[in-house]
């Protein structure tokens, strides 16, 4: 595994958003889970988290019924009365 | 009222019409961003009541301190640092980061001294599937601080830009690289801890 990212480091680029990292640096963290099946899991729960979570948290529940408030309370607001 | 909100905020003289208070533009920028505001406090964790409030709080802040937008940053991320600021006062430290969090030495105990594992991630496929992630998610992001909630809600949820991120939480990018490390092995562990461990 000569010059590439250790277990270790391959989690923290990866717990870190690896979407920015550079080119190199992702290059290594795919070519180190090709060899590493630990990291391949770790990578995969990782994935399914962020799955889970933009389905859990982009629809809170009560959304609308606060919207529909907030509204209400702002927009009523910026017409300057004549 | 004949402007679409669309067109109100691709004006290429936005900020001068949110300084001028322009109706249909700050008319445009709450209707838009309303969601988004709303839906990041939700996903920082607070309750739905906490998040209407600090909600409005932001908007009506936002709409006081138009006359002094600079246009220096995006709308969005002025109006999500505003947000994080209102958090903040009702939650001290929020974005600070312990020097030591606990979640730093459990997963510094699952590699060896050469970097490799020694206690891999369990092996439950329950961890992969989505239906079991779900069951117990909103349960173990409860175990991260605000702050963190919020600097993985921007990237993972609303998909901003590392350093969009940094300016709106105010903190470095190495800062924010423990905060989302910490929080997604925190929640890692919390989830493998429940499949795996089997105690519900």
């Amino acid at each position: 595994m000569m010059g590439m990212p250790s277990c270790r480091e391959v989690t923290r680029m990866i717990a870190g958003g690896l979407a920015e990292a550079p080119a190199r640096q992702r290059l290594g963290v795919r070519l180190h889970a090709m060899l590493c099946r630990h990291c391949r899991r770790y990578a995969r729960q990782m994935r399914a988290i962020g799955t889970a979570a933009r389905e859990l948290l982009a629809r809170p529940s009560g959304e609308h019924e606060s919207l529909e408030r907030l509204r209400k309370a702002l927009l009523g607001r910026i017409e300057p009365p004549l | 009222m004949a402007v679409a909100p669309a067109e109100a905020l691709a004006r290429t003289d936005l900020a001068a019409a949110v300084r001028g208070r322009d109706p249909a533009v700050l008319r445009a920028i709450v209707e838009d961003y309303l969601p988004q505001i709303l839906r990041a406090a939700r996903g920082a964790g607070l309750s739905a009541q906490d998040a209407e409030d600090v909600t409005q709080e932001t908007f009506t802040t936002f709409l006081e301190i138009a006359p002094r937008f600079e246009g220096r940053s995006h709308v969005r991320t002025f109006l999500f640092g505003i947000l994080c600021r209102k958090i903040a006062e009702t939650r001290r430290g929020f974005a600070r980061q312990r020097q030591h969090d606990p979640i730093d030495d459990a997963m510094e105990s699952r590699f060896k001294t050469d970097g490799s594992w020694m206690r891999p991630p369990a092996a439950a496929d329950a961890l992969v599937r989505l239906d079991e992630i779900r069951r117990f998610l909103a349960e173990c992001l409860e175990t991260s601080p605000t702050a963190q909630r919020m600097a993985f809600f921007l990237q993972e949820v609303e998909g901003l830009p590392r350093q969009e991120i940094c300016k709106i939480l105010e903190v470095s990018a190495t800062n924010l690289d423990v905060m989302l490390h910490r929080l997604r092995n925190r929640t890692r562990e919390c989830l493998e801890a429940k499949s795996v461990g089997g105690s519900p």
